[in-house]
């Protein structure tokens, strides 16, 4: 497109050029994001193309959207080189202050210009190979400020459901049973975690990010197989696609294992939406499942996900002070 | 050989105010290293120990399991051996029941037949 304007003053090289869907949102316009994010990693990751990424058409933005996205340009600027992807400003100067809010520009290394007005909810995501329990104080510190009174209560519980996604990305998200899977998506373990505020409709929401096999694959990796059958006996499921394994995976807490180490994440964030409402959605391989008050909802994709992405809503209110709602 | 009655563990102080994961290789933080590295040493020099759990933000099942749990799997601990040497202090009852609950969930395990 002759309008673009690449972020870093043009390319050096050849590149070949990736329009993004008009909606950075995984789960409102879930096929069209996972479409672009799987032909990013391709070329990127697999091909080893340098990638201009246009950004011109994109006129909404949501908190899991822009983190899978960074998760991918992330990775393959630190295996293929920081000149690897690349991108133009979007037309829409709010969406651009997302991205720059969101730390797009600090990740593609570039000075930026202001744009758009007032404040957007978004923050600079935080990222890790580790679990680390000081990076959700300074991810809560971004996204709360450093003096908003989170209930004691609720700050522990936030941070034991994010150190628990952590631990879980660590022992299971990579795990090299998918041999069909290029091996360049195996990449140290790697977590990605962001959050925001959304004060008109009283919530906030973590999401957290990674690049591996997905729950669906992971499951059978790594579960007790006995567990996996019986759920799926119960339910009568005969024929067994994506979308009943991620039922699963939300419901595992609820079984018993023989395994003390099975993965902790999902239940312990389900526990908290059990005692304080939310929901929790999760995109993975060729699925996407919702968890609420309202039960389970899942529903079946062709296209799958590039790795796993669990959004985590929780109501402000039960979380804030009072003073600071 | 014990040389001390009783001894004090302060997590937040001695370990980490940020107490995450299970294995040593999740992060700098883990069960297994609190574990090996704070409370089994304080076990082998004191009859009791005290470990003092408040203070951090927060602790994950994980962390815990693998803390706790983990005298009864890897290092052959009873439950009953643990009670007489292990006092847990917090300010969350519940937290103190969730450990016990490990501990106890892992000896039951242990002592029912393997499964071929």
């Amino acid at each position: 497109m002759s309008a673009t304007t690449s972020l870093l003053g043009g390319p050096a090289f050849p590149q070949t050029r990736l329009r993004l869907p008009r909606h950075l949102d995984l789960f409102g316009s879930r096929d069209e994001v996972c479409r672009a994010l799987n032909e990013l990693a391709r070329l990127a990751l697999v091909q080893q193309i340098p990638v201009l990424l246009e950004f011109d058409d994109v006129v909404s933005v949501k908190g899991s959207g822009l983190l899978a996205l960074a998760a991918v340009i992330q990775t393959a600027r630190h295996l293929q080189g920081a000149d690897h992807v690349n991108g133009t400003y979007p037309r829409d100067k709010n969406v651009e202050r997302a991205l720059q809010d969101a730390g797009f520009f600090r990740l593609l290394e570039i000075d930026h210009r202001r744009a758009g007005h007032g404040p957007t909810p978004w923050v600079e995501h935080i990222t890790g190979n580790q679990t680390d329990g000081a990076q959700v104080e300074l991810l809560k510190e971004r996204v709360f400020g450093c003096d908003a009174g989170l209930k004691p209560a609720s700050l522990g519980l936030i941070y034991i459901g994010l150190t628990e996604a952590m631990t879980n990305v660590i022992q299971h998200a990579y795990s090299m049973s998918d041999l069909a899977r290029p091996r360049v998506l195996f990449v140290e373990n790697r977590w990605w975690i962001t959050g925001n505020v959304d004060r008109s409709r009283r919530v906030f929401t973590f999401s957290i990010c990674d690049l591996g096999i997905g729950i669906p694959k992971t499951i059978g990796a790594k579960l007790n197989v006995r567990d996996v059958l019986r759920f799926l006996q119960y339910n009568n499921v005969k024929k067994v696609d994506d979308a009943d394994l991620l039922r699963f995976a939300l419901l595992v807490g609820e079984s018993s294992t023989d395994l003390p180490w099975r993965g902790r994440g999902l239940p312990q964030m389900r526990q908290v939406v059990d005692l304080i409402g939310g929901r929790i959605r999760i995109c993975s391989g060729h699925a996407t499942a919702q968890y609420s008050s309202s039960g389970i909802i899942t529903e079946p994709h062709d296209i799958p996900h590039v790795g796993t992405t669990i959004e985590w809503t929780v109501p402000l209110d039960h979380v804030l002070e009072r003073h600071d709602r | 050989m014990n040389t001390l009655a009783s001894t004090d563990v302060y997590v937040a102080k001695e370990f980490s105010r940020y107490p995450a994961g299970r294995f040593t290789t999740d992060g700098p933080n883990s069960g297994q290293r609190f574990r090996d590295g704070l409370l089994i040493p304080s076990m082998e020099r004191a009859a009791r120990v005290r470990v003092h759990l408040d203070s951090v933000l927060g602790y994950g099942s994980s962390f815990l399991e693998e803390a706790f749990g983990g005298l009864v799997r890897d290092k052959g601990f009873s439950a009953a051996d643990l009670r007489k040497k292990l006092d847990l202090i917090s300010s969350d009852e519940s937290l103190i029941k969730e450990i016990w609950q490990y501990i106890d969930e892992e000896s039951e395990r242990l002592s029912k037949p393997r499964r071929l």
